[in-house]
């Protein structure tokens, strides 16, 4: 099958007009590195497929994300790429277009933001721009999939690449043929686009060039022609002597193709920055926005409607249930494990989608507004202050959705020890699984202050996240070198409801389909356990298995406050996933729903204990699926175990803190 | 002068950027920001944190030790 | 008790299952959930990010 690439600029609309062209969803949002891995669809007229690429500016890659997109070019071979450019930034956007025609695979130019460039009055001649690239142009507006007929239309014909070619002068030009004579004539890539790519400085070109000229020869020549064009007094590097050519170029196929009338249209992103990012309030706004959030998510909208899904589980649900059971003929077995295990375990957490939607919706909002690059920005003081980067508050934020694409978010941190500081530290933040415990616990023990409960413990995660990198980065994450912080603040753009509402079930589905599954499944597990004992089954609770697993564990959990069997038991089966905890609660107090184990939850634990107990949990260990990512991201069986460890260190010191301070204050 | 020492709205043009690092340098090339471009301050934040600039129509955010090491002169 | 039978395997048989299924797509990380797993020979062994190199 045909392979059809999407190629362009960082937030440009890539993946928006992927979502249109193909039948799948992939996540979208108004920052740039939104995208950190590849992507594949089928097209929708089905005779091809689609692959989404991270955003680049040049094909010289400085970050992780960026090298996948020139990976996927040197070692894959698509038949067209689709070149989707920011009409609203073209001088930068045709950087990146020339690259790719010089690439010489048929070229197809999607034109998008042309409404955010007419409001600048900036006009362009599509025939134009189309007749001096020699490729088709299609205008297009990706968030609402105009124009998507017109791309496919020309894919379905024949496409021919392009014979743009810019003459680099003789300098240059002579160096190219040099090396386009060292070269088989049967190698898979335009000989002409190796050259300029190597004497560009392109470490990844030059990496593949050196299996067939020696790389002695390859230094030696880039050093030739870099003297020579000193000598001529143009620029001092090679890499920016292209540039300067490529772009006087550029300037002058805009000077024919584009109108700029002068238009003095408001400017909305920079009057809402005005405010947001004002000196005094742009920290104390961020502040409230999340606050807002869990307001939103726990006591205004979320806890009410939870409570109704719970009274409904737990009553005509379960009443149902057992109508049906007793119908079959079911024994008491049977009756047990589905009443008591799979519908405490998976009910329990179920009750909680309303609370997780409502946070991933608020979380879409961020993503799609905007806001988010301008947080980075808010923070980077803070950031930069314990060793890390304003960029690492977005895969935080993500990380609060879920750990593992906040995770692979931290690709977009160019400087590889931040990069790792980051991806050590993300599992620190407080992501939805967890969101379960601390409703359970925050509505059984201190009802009237919920969401600021929670937002304590969101507060606790990222101030010890703050510390813990101030920590390793002044010890064995040094780093002399200096880090890189630019960003890119795109306009504000209000957020579409078909955009939200896609992006907030997308999100939500892996927690409702897991609940289905592997919290299923868990539970199941849990309450055989619980069911089970070295004396048979239907033993008593105390004399399971489970009783005796967490016993082992128990007395190592007394000192920071719930020295119980089944706090020892929940956390042990909340590695493989953090909402089992309450999963493992419910069966384990007997409770039929949320309701009842908050009560039952009264006589186990005292408002101290219970607080220890959410920091603790939020703190220990990463999930499973979070260390399996980090494992990936790091390639390294060290930091994994690190990871690990450090933070069953830092949840017990936490949690030590909390608890035998609390008592000294008076608290129990 | 230097960019860190700009007032707030006014424009500037780039002068000088070899005292930055490198790989902010390639950044900011990646974004069409070279010697010669002209620039804008929009924000500042306190104690020293990032700036908020403008070039053709283009936001982006800088940090002070960068800002302190582009040279400028005012237009 | 033959419905005791039936839905005794279907519950067990289901979770694990599921079980079995959940470690295994975690212990294969962010590859198992690309979609191009299949085919991709670039992103799941690239070489090491390879650090901040610039030209001047």
């Amino acid at each position: 099958m045909k392979s059809i690439a999407l190629a362009g600029n960082p937030n440009t609309g890539k993946t928006s007009l992927f979502n249109m062209l193909t039948k799948s969803y992939e996540y979208v949002g108004n920052w740039t590195g939104v995208t950190v891995e590849k992507k594949i669809g089928k097209l929708k007229s089905g005779d091809a497929e689609l692959i989404d690429l991270p955003g680049i500016y040049s094909l010289n890659p400085l970050s992780k994300d960026e090298g996948i997109s020139i990976n996927y070019l040197m070692n894959e071979s698509p038949s067209t790429i689709i070149n989707i450019v920011d009409g609203s930034l073209l001088e930068r956007n045709l950087n990146l277009t020339i690259q790719l025609l010089e690439y010489g695979k048929p070229l197809l130019i999607g034109l998008n933001m042309v409404d955010i460039a007419k409001s600048r009055g900036i006009r362009i001649d599509q025939k134009k721009l189309a007749r001096l690239l020699g490729v088709p142009v299609v205008p297009i507006i990706a968030r609402t999939g105009s124009g998507c007929d017109e791309i496919l239309e020309q894919l379905g014909q024949s496409a021919s690449s392009s014979t743009f070619q810019i003459d680099y002068g003789e300098i240059i030009e002579e160096a190219i043929s040099e090396i386009d004579d060292r070269l088989d004539a049967d190698l898979p890539y335009h000989h002409r686009w190796l050259a300029i790519q190597f004497l560009e400085g392109n470490h990844v070109v030059k990496d593949k060039l050196s299996a067939w000229i020696p790389e002695k020869d390859l230094n030696e020549m880039y050093n030739r022609t870099e003297k020579k064009i000193k000598d001529t007094g143009e620029s001092h590097t090679l890499p920016s002597y292209i540039y300067k050519v490529r772009n006087e170029r550029i300037k002058s196929i805009i000077g024919e193709a584009v109108y700029v009338e002068s238009k003095s249209a408001t400017n909305w992103t920079e009057k809402i920055d005005r405010v947001l990012l004002n000196r005094f309030l742009g920290i104390p706004l961020f502040l409230a926005v999340m606050y807002l959030v869990f307001q939103f998510t726990f006591d205004w909208l979320g806890s009410p409607i939870s409570d109704q899904l719970d009274g409904f589980l737990s009553g005509p649900a379960s009443d149902g249930l057992t109508w049906l059971l007793t119908f079959c003929g079911a024994s008491s077995f049977i009756k047990s494990v589905v009443l008591e295990g799979i519908i405490s375990g998976v009910g329990g957490v179920l009750v909680f989608v309303p609370q997780i939607f409502i946070l991933f919706f608020f979380i879409s909002w961020l993503e799609d507004s905007g806001y988010m690059a301008r947080i980075a920005l808010l923070m980077d003081r803070l950031m930069s202050s314990v060793g890390l980067n304003g960029k690492a508050f977005i895969p935080m934020i993500i990380g609060f959705g879920c750990n593992v694409p906040g995770i692979m978010a931290a690709r977009t941190i160019e400087h590889p020890k931040e990069r790792l500081l980051t991806i050590l530290l993300s599992p620190l933040m407080s992501c939805s699984a967890r969101l379960t415990v601390y409703a359970l616990f925050a509505a059984a023990f201190f009802n009237s202050h919920q969401s600021l409960i929670v937002l304590s413990l969101y507060v606790l995660s990222i101030v010890t996240a703050l510390l813990l990198a101030k920590l390793f980065s002044s010890t064995f994450l040094k780093h002399e070198d200096q880090s890189a912080f630019v960003i890119e603040l795109p306009p504000y753009r209000v957020p579409q409801w078909r955009i939200l509402l896609r992006s907030t079930w997308e999100k939500g589905k892996g927690f409702v389909r897991k609940a289905g599954t592997f919290i299923f499944g868990g539970s199941v597990v849990i309450w055989l356990l619980s069911y089970a004992g070295p004396s048979g089954f239907d033993v008593e609770m105390n004399q399971s298995f489970l009783a005796i697993i967490g016993n082992a564990i128990a007395l190592l959990f007394d000192p920071i406050g719930f020295g119980n069997w089944q706090a020892g038991a929940s956390l042990l089966t909340g590695f493989l996933a953090k909402e089992v905890v309450v999963s493992t609660m419910n069966i384990i107090y007997m409770t039929p729903d949320d309701t009842a184990l908050q009560g039952v939850l009264g006589q186990y634990f005292t408002s101290l204990q219970a607080y220890s107990f959410m920091a603790f949990t939020l703190l220990y260990v990463p999930c499973l699926a979070t260390v399996a990512v980090i494992k990936k991201e790091t390639m390294s069986k060290k930091w994994t175990w690190f990871s690990i460890v450090y933070a069953l260190v830092i949840a017990y010191v936490i949690s030590l803190v909390i608890y035998q301070g609390g008592r000294l204050l008076g608290f129990h | 002068m230097t960019l860190s020492e700009l007032e707030k709205g006014l424009q500037a043009r780039i002068i000088d950027l070899s005292n930055i690092s490198p790989l902010v340098r390639r950044r900011l090339l990646d974004l069409g920001i070279l010697e010669g471009s002209i620039i804008r301050l929009i924000h500042r934040l306190p104690l020293r944190g990032a700036f908020a600039l403008e070039v053709n129509h283009q936001e982006f955010g800088l940090r002070y030790a960068e800002a302190k090491r582009i040279e400028v002169e005012v237009v | 008790m033959i419905a005791n039978l039936l839905i005794g395997i279907l519950i067990f048989g289901y979770a694990g299952w599921t079980i079995m299924r959940f470690v295994r797509k975690s212990k294969q990380g962010k590859c198992a959930v690309c979609s191009l797993n299949k085919r991709c020979n670039s992103v799941c062994n690239d070489p090491q990010s390879q650090g901040p190199k610039t030209f001047a």
